[in-house]
């Protein structure tokens, strides 16, 4: 992949001035998701006006020239006239004013110190995210436990990743969404989508569903028919839809039938697998019938889709296509999302699939660094390299590396609920640093965490829009985005990319690396942090050095060269020790990718071993709870995404294109629900539940469950979604549980549809 | 507190420890190694593991827990015994736990809290858990006892003098009489099933059905013979019933309607045939009886703690008469109502006992908190868990026949007349050609019941209904239609691919793993050799096959 086709020379700098518009343009990355599309954004400058963006999908295996809706309107991000320009400070009125950026972070630095003085290190924390690059990521984590020397920092991917990452880590030693290529999916013969609706959330994902949608194997399991469910029609394969909260049950019946009809791997299992005892008998707990009581899934459903992925993986063992089975966040966001996820796992493993030719298994991330971000450091109890806080020998490490003692590295913190479900109270948090997230509208129980963030001593907010949360802020932070920086990013499928600086940023918004760097010598810290990207990338390749996701083998020079780098890469893999992942990987010599370039690194991961020390995966007993259910009349509540807005919505209700196409926030319902209830189309209705209420317009869709409402989580005021969920969390990974949450719904009080779909201005 | 134990309280070998208040370590004893106990073995796991109990169980059959409510597959050769395992040997050895199994309980010494077994040896507990099951019921039945098949004069005029004299008439059955109870049972059947021995299963309920269709969906001859005037009567309404019958007899079952069995036939004291009242002779080499069970609460009744149907227990499953004593599953009688032989419950009530072991031993209940440290108890909103066994408990308990090839579901009651003054709501969907029956019964508020056959997609939707205690859609079409929406064009592994010669979609794909052509994969399985309408689809499965050219 080149940097740059220039028709002007390379860089930022618009260039000479003429009369003739200059275009030039640069190869970089999507801003949103974790598919990470390559696109061209080319600048078109006029002397006598200001600068064109504009973006066109880039070929390249994730995307193949292709991008969604989001990713193709992604250039007006750039030329926003909301964007923040200058510091931002609540003044003795409270009100936000504009400030400069010495006021700005001198009242930040004389609080933190204060707070800090006077309540102890951990009375200040961070939240950080999956948005941000590597670089920030990593600088943000060091930030927090040498110069703040608190415990108390996560990030937003507890939301998203956590139970896959948590399930991942168990069953197989260590976590990378996919450790496969995801141009692997393309030969399937069966994919099995578990709660994910790419057709919407990653678009030209779809395209490498299509293989198997040939073969009439693609599997979706969703209480939704979402349109990713709806692929499967035309013979392309088939939809199941259980109640929220019931895919723990579904998956570890569908091993039961597959154990019973002797589909399992018996020789794979024997020789890479432990624990098959202990999860049969998990499995033999739930019986088709019996599960249909918490599934709503039809027992013949069940035998079909076991016998569909037990004929197929046994075709694909025996040389034939490949069997994928990959979770999304419809099964991860619960209470019991490690274990669905860990059903997930172990259904693979039974099928003999992951490490091998016949397939695998994968999570697919979902924000745009949500790989690179939970193992950068920036996790409660990570260091980076997804290295343990509790590990002596990580903490020994990253005390080498910082150049601090040990004994100074904090221990484990609270995790995102928790630090925003206490904060401002009790013995939380007293101030919070905010980093590429928008917790008000993405966190559990939204009303709480507002209560919270205005009980708060102190809010600070680096953002570049003024975001729900940055309103609430008592400093707010402009800084880059995407085009206007460098930095590296890891996608989906562990594969490190270059987000390269394509525009000059605006005056003013300054890099969150110069920012951490500059608070850091305000505070009077002697820890070196570096404001240069690749400096900052030179270091997490020493601080990664021999851990689990090693990326000591990697420098920019490399990815800009065209390297299709695949961690584990490390630097020294003759020195690779068991602990490592390096030897679970095997590199293929000379393989390239669909887009031809080198592959480095660890494209396929555990093809001799597994990454636990005697190299098996792990099988275990889970035990499905008594989850949550509802009672009487009540409905289940259920959260996700639609095709045109991203995560909160803070980036993408500020696009023309995609707030026209989406302005409010709906609920869906089965019409049948609806006339129950009184409810009609395109009118406002009201969710309650024991948290909080949120109003929508009125979708019908008859093929959704008739337990089941939704609503995307994208919107603010009353139609945030994130109102209704509370805050239970999965007691392995902290995950909330976003996706089943009892409620009753009536008509809103207002009548008036306006009153929903006008809830965002859209300045130019 | 209870009566004085019948007989004194024998010699302990255990050091007599009150591990509740002492130091010791508390010694829990499970009475009864079947699932209901498993899961009590599940919940108490950490806490044995941490070292904050001791565990004992006490098995009367040879080996741990199985999966009970499966021995059909076992009893057809679907299931090997071993796969049915709920509990690891090697497990509970590193836990230090003491499972004896072929060890039973003779008697509960209350006021000691001594328990004495089997072998002679005595046990002290701290706390006794019950969970003992339930014990099949017997028909009474006539034997005719035949010696190379002319009736045995000496034997049956042995038997009757017996009678006679008041004493015992030695009138047991033959082998081949027998209960589908324990592993021993299954493995019996499944020897005759697989030698195609005619097999003979007595009793309409669920149980019965599910022996009977699982023998037939084995291609074994089997014989249903129950009372009523269709199978299931008790459970479904009569049209269902009707359907449920005519399902049975196209699976290969010989259905015997408005039948009993009155006299068993040996032949040199191995059963050969069974009379009915209908006087007919049917040969028979097993005689299945699924003719309901008793609750196993000897133990119990003797000790003097109240029992009737079951040991009486409260919500937490102790004991009315005595708080050291639980009791769980089938043996129980949880508040006041009698014993369902449901899985559910028993499991159900498994957390509930362990949930007040935890307590009455000082261990930390688990309490789940909130992401803001506050606790939560999330497992019933408290007007139904208060409720629960009351008039108005809106859950009802489920009955989910197991059957690769028929489903059935039922609930509560469908046994209403719709046209009755004050009936309640009765949604009727019925399709007999189809194989379709669904009926939903519902009064304001509260599902009453409901019955489906052969609408799996709907009865698993009402079945989590009627577990959870919901009101499923005012509009009952959307079920119907949700039976619809769901129902794929394409064919699993065992549906027919190839009406003309019954070559399945699974025997298709088979072939086409070795066949590149159409009329390849007809020369090896008969497909699309008849009508060719599903010759397209033969060659869809040839062109996803990894081997095809």
């Amino acid at each position: 992949m080149t940097e740059t086709t220039p028709t002007t020379p390379a860089g930022p700098d618009p260039g000479p001035s003429s009369e003739a518009p200059q275009t030039r343009s640069v190869q970089t990355h999507c801003p949103y998701c974790a598919l990470q599309c390559a696109m061209t954004l080319t600048v078109t400058s006029r002397p006598d006006a200001g600068d064109d963006y504009a973006v066109a999908g880039a070929e390249f295996p994730t995307n193949r020239g292709r991008l969604c809706r989001k990713g193709a309107t992604a250039a007006d991000l750039l030329t926003r006239g909301d964007r923040l320009t200058a510091p931002l400070l609540r003044d003795a009125d409270g009100e936000l004013r504009e400030t400069d950026w010495d006021s700005a972070l001198a009242h930040v630095a004389s609080r933190v110190a204060a707070l800090q003085d006077a309540h102890g290190r951990d009375a200040v924390g961070v939240f950080g995210s999956g948005a941000l690059t590597n670089e920030k990521a990593y600088a943000l984590g060091t930030f927090a436990r040498t110069v703040l020397g608190t415990a108390q920092i996560d990030y937003n991917g507890r939301f998203c990743m956590s139970s896959a990452s948590k399930a991942s880590t168990l069953a197989f030693g260590l976590d990378r969404g996919m450790p496969f290529p995801l141009t692997d999916l393309d030969g399937a013969a069966t994919i099995l989508l578990l709660g994910s609706n790419v057709a919407d959330t990653m678009p030209p994902f779809v395209q490498h569903l299509q293989g198997a949608r040939e073969k009439g194997g693609l599997i979706v399991v969703d209480p939704r028919r979402s349109n990713t469910a709806a692929l499967t029609e035309g013979e392309a394969g088939f939809h199941i839809a259980p109640s929220p909260g019931g895919d723990l049950v579904l998956l570890l019946a569908v091993a039961q039938v597959i154990l019973d009809e002797g589909f399992a791997a018996e020789d794979y299992l024997a020789e890479r697998v432990d624990g098959l005892a202990a999860f049969r008998r998990a499995a033999m707990r739930w019986w088709p019938e019996q599960s249909q009581t918490v599934t709503g899934v039809g027992a013949d459903m069940i035998r079909q889709l076991a016998r569909r992925l037990g004929h197929a993986a046994a075709r694909a063992r025996a040389g034939g296509d490949p069997v994928f089975i990959l979770t999304g966040r419809g099964v991860e966001q619960h209470r019991d999302g490690t274990d669905t996820a860990r059903a997930a796992i172990s259904l693979a493993l039974l099928l003999g699939l992951p490490g091998t030719d016949a397939g695998g298994y994968g999570t697919l991330t979902g924000q745009g660094n949500g790989q690179g971000g939970r193992e950068m450091g920036q996790k409660n109890d990570q260091l980076p390299g997804a290295r343990s806080i509790l590990d002596p020998t990580d903490r020994a490490h990253m005390a080498e590396v910082w150049g601090v003692d040990e004994a100074a590295i904090p221990g484990v913190g609270r995790s995102a609920a928790q630090l925003l479900h206490t904060m401002g109270t009790g013995d939380g948090v007293r101030g919070l640093l905010v980093h590429g997230s928008n917790v008000a509208i993405s966190a559990p129980d939204a009303d709480r965490v507002l209560e919270n963030l205005r009980e708060l001593d102190l809010l600070v907010v680096a953002d570049f829009f003024l975001s729900e949360t940055a309103a609430e802020a008592d400093v707010v932070l402009p800084v880059l985005q995407w085009a206007e920086e460098e930095g590296t990013m890891t996608s989906l499928e562990g594969r490190v990319l270059r987000r390269r600086r394509a525009v000059e940023p605006p005056a003013g918004p300054r890099s969150e690396l110069e920012i951490l760097a500059e608070l850091a010598r305000r505070l009077g810290s002697q820890v070196d942090v570096p404001t240069e990207p690749a400096a900052v990338f030179a270091e997490i390749g020493r601080a990664t050095r021999g851990a689990t996701a090693d990326y000591s083998g990697l420098d920019y020079a490399a990815l800009d060269d065209g390297q299709a780098a695949y961690w584990p890469l490390p630097a020294e893999p003759a020195s690779s020790t068991a602990r490592t992942a390096a030897s679970v990987g095997a590199e293929e010599a000379g393989e390239r990718t669909t887009t031809d370039e080198p592959i480095a690194g660890t494209a396929r991961m555990f093809r001799e071993r597994f990454a636990h020390p005697d190299g098996r995966a792990r099988l275990t007993d889970i035990r499905a709870g008594r989850g949550v259910a509802p009672a009487g009349r009540q409905l289940v509540f259920t959260t996700g995404r639609l095709m045109e807005h991203y995560q909160s919505g803070a980036q993408t209700r500020r696009v023309q294109e995609l707030h026209a196409a989406h302005p409010a926030p709906t609920l869906q319902l089965h019409p049948a629900v609806a006339a129950q209830f009184g409810l009609a189309e395109g009118e406002p209705a009201t969710v309650t539940s024991d948290q909080g209420e949120m109003t929508g317009l009125v979708v019908l869709d008859y093929r959704l469950r008739t337990d089941t409402v939704f609503a995307p989580f994208h919107f603010s005021g009353a139609g945030t979604a994130n109102r209704i969920t509370r805050g239970l969390t999965d007691p392995q990974s902290k995950m909330p549980e976003f996706k089943n949450t009892p409620v009753s719904i009536r008509p809103a009080e207002t009548r008036d549809p306006l009153a929903v779909a006008t809830t965002e201005e859209m300045p130019r | 507190m209870t009566a004085p134990p019948s007989s004194p309280a024998p010699q302990c070998p255990v050091p007599a420890s009150d591990g509740i208040d002492g130091a010791a370590v508390p010694h829990v004893v499970v009475v009864g190694f079947g699932p209901v106990a498993a899961r009590l073995l599940d919940e108490l796991h950490d806490a044995v593991a941490d070292g904050a109990l001791r565990l004992t169980i006490l098995g009367a059959e040879p080996q741990p827990a199985y999966q009970r409510i499966r021995l059909g597959d076992v009893s057809v050769g679907r299931t090997a015994p071993e796969d049915l395992a709920l509990a690891d040997d090697a497990e509970l050895v590193g836990l230090d736990v003491d499972v004896r199994c072929g060890v039973t309980a003779t008697a509960v010494h209350a006021a000691t809290r001594v328990l004495t077994l089997s072998d002679g040896s005595a046990l002290h507990y701290d706390r006794l858990v019950l969970a003992t099951g339930a014990e099949a019921i017997m028909p009474h039945m006539q034997v005719e006892r035949r010696r190379n098949g002319a009736i045995d004069a000496e034997l049956s005029m042995r038997a009757r003098r017996a009678a006679e004299a008041g004493g015992d008439p030695g009138d047991r059955f033959p082998d081949g009489v027998m209960a589908l109870r324990t592993m021993e049972d299954a493995t019996t059947l499944r020897a005759a099933v697989a030698a195609g021995e005619p097999v003979v299963v007595l009793g309409g309920g669920v149980l019965g059905v599910e022996a009977a269709l699982a023998v037939a969906e084995v291609g074994s001859p089997v014989t249903l013979v129950h009372r009523g005037t269709a199978p299931m009567g008790r459970q479904v309404d009569a049209d269902s019933g009707q359907l449920l019958r005519r399902e049975l007899v196209a699976a290969g079952v010989d259905v015997r309607s408005s039948t009993d069995i009155h006299t068993v036939v040996s032949d040199d004291g191995r059963l050969a045939a069974v009379r009915t009242s209908r006087d007919e002779k049917l040969p028979a080499r097993l005689l299945v009886a699924c003719c309901g069970v008793r609750p196993r609460h000897e133990l119990a009744f003797d000790a003097g703690l109240p029992t009737k149907w079951g040991v009486h227990v409260d919500r937490d499953c102790r004991s009315l008469g005595d708080e050291h004593v639980f009791a769980i599953g089938d043996c129980a009688s949880h508040e006041g109502r009698d014993p369902s032989g449901l899985i559910g419950p028993g499991w159900e009530q498994a957390e509930l006992a362990a949930g007040a072991l935890r307590r009455d031993l000082g261990m930390a209940a688990d309490v789940e908190r909130d992401a803001a440290g506050r606790p939560v108890d999330l497992t019933r909103p408290d007007d139904v868990e208060e409720a629960k066994g009351a008039v108005d408990d809106p859950r009802l308990e489920v009955i989910l026949m197991k059957s690769k090839t028929l489903s059935v579901a039922c609930a509560g009651t469908t046994q209403v007349d719709p046209w009755a003054p004050e009936a309640p709501t009765v949604s009727t969907w019925s399709d007999p050609q189809a194989g379709q029956y669904l009926r939903i019964v519902t009064e304001g508020e509260r599902l009453l019941g409901f019955v489906s056959v052969g609408m799996a997609r709907a009865a698993a939707e009402l079945a989590m209904h009627a577990t959870r205690g919901t009101l499923p859609v005012a509009d009952r079409t959307a079920l119907v239609a949700a039976q619809h929406a769901t129902a794929e064009q394409d064919l699993g592994d065992d549906d027919v691919l190839c009406r003309c010669s019954g070559a399945t979609a699974g025997m298709v794909s088979e072939a086409a793993e070795t066949c590149s052509t159409v009329d390849e994969v007809g020369a090896a399985c008969r497909a699309g050799t008849g009508c060719g309408t599903c010759r397209s689809s033969i060659e869809k499965v040839l062109a996803a096959a990894p081997t095809a050219a």
